[in-house]
């Protein structure tokens, strides 16, 4: 696949708009689904896709091959999510300023309670993925490239701008308040139940 | 205090699940937090629903939308037009 990606762009970058188009027509849901874990827009979303493949036209001269294909698109999709929501001034609240990100285990706080993998229902899957959304994109960003997209915490930072050690923190704190908002979560549903 | 060195705090152990998880949290410090979480419940508790958030998340996997040719072709139109109006 990749070897297919790299003749398209080869392609292209002598000029071939079909070659391209073929280029967009292989990694665009791919492109569109990372967007949409990035950014809440629809239509946003489908800007800074279609936004993202022209940065890669008019970049084609500087792709050298180093990375793959999907690699490099990937990199301006993240850019692209990320001048976005500089230019927006979207929340970039501290995760230090939300309630209950507390790190230290206060004595007399209750143990959380495990989840149960197997019994993980789609509405908790749901749950997850709507919290995700709700953090603010400084952390949202790190988390979805690690944890959803599998990147190394090299990779994140590089793709973010920011320093190894920044980007490891803005991942451990996004899946810490993941872990508190899930607590509760659960914990009103068990209340619920009883 | 040697108590403290031996077996660390709650605080330290929370602010290294992360690296301790993916084994990236070796020498005295990842000994320590393992030693830390061997020992006190609440921290082995709030491990287990740690390990267990990073699993659902993870669990939520790539789930593209499904191809849109139209896309394709806004892209491709926004691209002659830019290509046009470059050589023109």
């Amino acid at each position: 696949m990749a070897e297919q990606e790299a003749r398209l762009l080869a392609r292209a970058r002598e000029g071939d708009v079909d070659a391209f188009a073929d280029f967009v027509r292989v990694l665009e849901r791919r492109v569109r689904g990372l967007l949409g874990r990035l950014l809440d827009d629809e239509r946003d979303i489908d800007e800074a896709a279609q936004d993202t493949f022209l940065q890669a036209w008019r970049n084609l001269d500087r792709y050298r091959g180093e990375a793959a294909p999907f690699t490099w698109i990937y990199r301006i999709a993240v850019n692209e999510a990320l001048q976005r929501t500089r230019r927006r001034r979207v929340d970039t609240r501290s995760l230090d300023a939300v309630p209950g990100l507390e790190l230290e285990v206060e004595p007399g706080t209750p143990a959380p309670r495990p989840a149960d993998l197997e019994a993980e229902s789609r509405e908790l899957l749901a749950f997850v993925a709507e919290r995700i959304r709700e953090l603010p994109f400084d952390y949202r960003a790190p988390l979805v490239l690690r944890d959803v997209e599998g990147w190394t915490n090299e990779e994140v930072a590089d793709a973010l701008e920011v320093s190894v050690a920044a980007a490891k923190s803005r991942i451990h704190r996004a899946r810490m308040q993941l872990r508190h908002e899930l607590d509760v979560w659960q914990r009103g549903r068990e209340q619920g139940a009883n | 205090m040697l108590l403290f060195a031996l077996n660390g705090s709650h605080g330290e152990t929370a602010r290294h699940m992360s690296a301790f998880a993916e084994g990236q949290l070796g020498g005295y410090r990842g000994w320590r937090v393992a030693r830390h979480l061997a020992r006190c419940e609440k921290c082995k508790a709030l491990y287990r629903s740690f390990l267990a958030t990073l699993a659902s998340v993870r669990e939520l996997g790539r789930e593209d939308p499904s191809s849109d040719e139209d896309f394709v072709l806004r892209v491709t139109e926004r691209l002659r037009k830019q290509t046009r109006g470059d050589s023109g």
